[in-house]
């Protein structure tokens, strides 16, 4: 079909991959060894994940089945990975790589602290300095009184009509909202302008979220766990 | 400071890195760039134009005029414009557009075409 007279050295070679999909990716790592070797390798992971992060994309919708219908009610992303917080099989945990489809099951915390508890929420995120990462569970302890703290004004956004609540922000200058219909806004505040995004269902939380290669080494998949 | 390596291109006549074809489509592109920097609409109809008037191996000769020419955004968009063409390919069509073959053993291949199956689905047909 085609005769190469050209062929690209490889860091030219890694410039095209960097704009593939995890999807793709991970097909072509059947592509030859040395291209399953440069596509496992930790080094083109991170330039992967990176170049995600900073390159502008468009915003588009795209919907993910989260792994054996975990019940959910919390969710947090870092580095393309997402962290679920549910109660499934008496799991309360599960790490989940929606573009290559991992998962990870955290084991439970032997951690019992005295009082009565109850666990108001969990926290994902990576730590740039031990290069890990890690997920926080936020407790509440009945004993004791809680500090006073105070917050400190930010900034104001609008005034803006009709809107029923806001979700999160992306990008550090637009604001995701629904309006009292219902429906999925996306308001700029540098240029005051406000998009519509067709979006089916209501959504409930907000988090931003880039494709990674990401993989999770040893430990439980969430498939397993479910058979024991 | 792009265009220094530009203007020693065409001092140089002896130059085999850079076809005159090639080069006609890479020198305007600075001027298109900045007209439509922040448009993406437009990049994507420019994209969809070179693809129909360029054959994907072409785009190789593309990349590598402006990797020579030292040519950031050129690159980058072409880069792009190569990943989108085949991002939906199959395993072979890839290995066909950079000319490389496989070099597993027999059984390996299918083993991992295994562990990735869902990622086949939907792809081009060749």
């Amino acid at each position: 079909m085609f005769t190469t007279n050209e062929v690209l050295p490889e860091d030219l070679v890694i410039q095209i991959l960097l704009w593939l999909p995890v999807v793709s990716l991970l097909r072509y790592k059947c592509v030859c060894k040395s291209w399953y070797a440069l596509i496992n390798g930790q080094n083109f992971i991170n330039k992967h994940l990176l170049h995600n992060q900073t390159t502008l994309t468009r915003t588009r919708a795209q919907y993910f089945g989260i792994p054996n219908h975990v019940a959910t009610n919390r969710v947090d992303s870092s580095n393309g990975l997402v962290c679920l917080h549910g109660n499934i099989y008496g799991i309360d945990i599960v790490l989940w790589n929606p573009a290559t489809n991992e998962t990870k099951v955290v084991p439970e915390s032997r951690i019992s602290p005295q009082g009565r508890v109850s666990t108001t929420d969990i926290g994902f995120g990576f730590d740039f300095k031990t290069n890990e990462y890690k997920v926080v569970k936020l407790l509440e302890i009945y004993d004791s009184n809680p500090e006073l703290e105070s917050w400190s004004k930010l900034f104001t956004i609008g005034p803006l009509m009709g809107i029923k609540k806001s979700l999160g922000f992306w990008k550090n200058e637009s604001l995701f909202l629904i309006n009292n219909d219902g429906q999925l806004l996306l308001y700029d505040s540098s240029t005051q302008e406000m998009t519509s995004l067709q979006v089916d269902g209501l959504p409930l939380q907000m988090i931003t979220y880039v494709e990674s290669l990401i993989s999770f080494k040893g430990g439980d998949d969430l498939e397993e766990k479910g058979n024991s | 400071m792009k265009f220094c390596t530009v203007k020693q291109y065409f001092d140089d006549e002896n130059n085999n890195n850079v076809t005159n074809g090639i080069a006609t489509t890479v020198i305007p592109l600075p001027n298109k760039h900045l007209k439509i920097k922040a448009n993406n609409k437009e990049m994507e109809q420019y994209e969809q134009e070179l693809l129909r008037n360029v054959m994907p191996q072409e785009l190789t000769k593309l990349i590598l005029a402006a990797n020579y020419l030292n040519f950031k955004e050129a690159l980058d968009f072409f880069c792009r414009t190569v990943a989108n063409a085949i991002q939906n390919k199959s395993v072979d069509y890839v290995r066909k557009f950079f000319g490389l073959e496989s070099d597993f053993e027999p059984g390996e291949e299918e083993k991992l075409c295994k562990e990735f199956a869902w990622s086949f689905e939907g792809v081009d047909e060749d």
